[in-house]
């Protein structure tokens, strides 16, 4: 005996009524305009040769979203994440501010901000390593 | 759980569903059951394909998919465009009913049905084909444009005499409304069902296509073997004896439409 026995055909249409009234809500509020912070995940990439990315620099940061609830829900499946090009970076302490722009977000969504909107690190000289271009830290 | 659905006032979010879901209902107990209930099981379909093709990206799926829901509202009156035409003349006739002295109307009543199955069965026994429609809640006046008015009380003798094979106006179905004859020589909407058994003539295609529209009953007699055949929704009650489409018909006919 199959469901569609049990159940009387009046049954059947109030019940599909509610799945479809619920689907429809989904569909709508899926669709509304919305705004969400989603983790920003860091590399540090060409770090210059003798120098190195102090452990404590940010490794994750947040990046405010806007746009339909269902495309912001996409790109957190998606994940974001930036590759910070520190070539031109000296020892000492570096200020890093609106790579944001640099970020290219899924159709439909718009990064608004990258929090904290500005991030400070210092590299230090790695002791006795010879010069490379190709350095990288995660 | 989603961000979103935290946002949403739970309260009111299950008042907007069970309100959305009384609409849906009530639209779709308009329109024929299994129609209906097809609709709804491939919407739903629909629905979750697109959130998902969006959610994983597919631009054309989704595109196609958008375009199809925004023209949803079109597509279903299309697809339901004769059970709206239905609802709608419905509402336009409104309650038919009437007060009177209750056991007059049920007299008058048990006397137009006697007609009506002394008609059917004479009609039988002569293999004369006719097709009889008696008029209920929804109006028939939109399919009595082509005929030959009459207005005549309903007899026995005058229904067989219409369908006589020499009378010129024994084709097409004549009309009873507010227990009277009122028209003649009607042409009736053929159904477009497919699963209308094909051994069927145009005679017993016009009773079911009208009863799909309105709900209307129509009493057949077929003129290649004579038998009754009683149509109410669509669906066709054959090879029916006298007191068989008595008991249907007093079931059936509530002695208000018999006024």
């Amino acid at each position: 005996m199959n469901v569609r026995e049990v159940l009387s055909p009046s049954l059947q249409l109030k019940l599909l009524s509610l799945l479809l009234a619920a689907l429809l809500w989904l569909f709508v509020i899926l669709e509304k305009s919305d705004e969400a912070d989603i983790p920003l995940e860091v590399t540090y990439v060409n770090v210059p040769a003798g120098l190195k990315v102090k452990a404590g620099a940010p490794q994750q940061l947040s990046i405010h979203t806007v746009g339909p609830r269902i495309l912001l829900l996409r790109q957190r499946l998606k994940g974001v994440s930036a590759k910070l090009d520190l070539s031109a970076v000296k020892e000492g302490k570096n200020t890093l501010a609106g790579f944001e722009n640099s970020l290219l977000p899924v159709s439909g969504v718009r990064f608004a901000r990258v929090s904290p909107v500005i991030i400070d690190i210092q590299p230090e000289p790695v002791a006795g390593a010879g010069p490379s271009n190709t350095n990288r830290q995660d | 759980m989603p961000d979103f659905l935290l946002k949403t006032d739970s309260l009111l979010t299950i008042l907007d569903i069970l309100l959305v879901s009384f609409v849906i209902y009530r639209l779709f107990r308009l329109v024929r059951e299994s129609t209906a209930l097809r609709v709804l099981l491939a919407l739903p379909v629909v629905i979750i394909s697109y959130l998902l093709a969006r959610l994983a990206g597919l631009a054309t799926f989704t595109w196609l998919l958008d375009n199809f829901l925004s023209s949803l509202l079109l597509i279903l009156v299309v697809i339901f465009q004769y059970d709206i035409r239905r609802a709608m003349l419905s509402f336009k006739r409104g309650s038919a009913a009437k007060t009177g002295e209750h056991d007059t109307l049920e007299k008058e009543s048990a006397a137009l049905l006697d007609q009506l199955v002394a008609a059917a069965h004479s009609l039988s026994e002569r293999r004369n084909g006719a097709l009889i429609v008696i008029e209920r809640e929804m109006s028939l006046d939109h399919f009595m444009a082509v005929g030959t008015e009459i207005d005549a009380k309903v007899t026995s003798e005058l229904i067989s005499s219409i369908f006589l094979p020499y009378s010129p106006i024994h084709d097409g179905a004549v009309i009873i409304q507010h227990g009277k004859l009122t028209q003649a020589g009607c042409f009736l909407p053929l159904t477009h069902n497919p699963e209308v058994a094909k051994e069927l003539g145009t005679r017993h295609r016009a009773a079911i296509g009208l009863t799909e529209l309105v709900d209307a009953l129509v009493i057949v007699v077929s003129e290649e073997t004579g038998s009754i055949s009683f149509v109410s929704g669509g669906k066709i009650t054959s090879k029916l004896e006298p007191v068989a489409l008595r008991k249907i018909l007093r079931r059936m006919v509530d002695s208000r439409w018999a006024q």
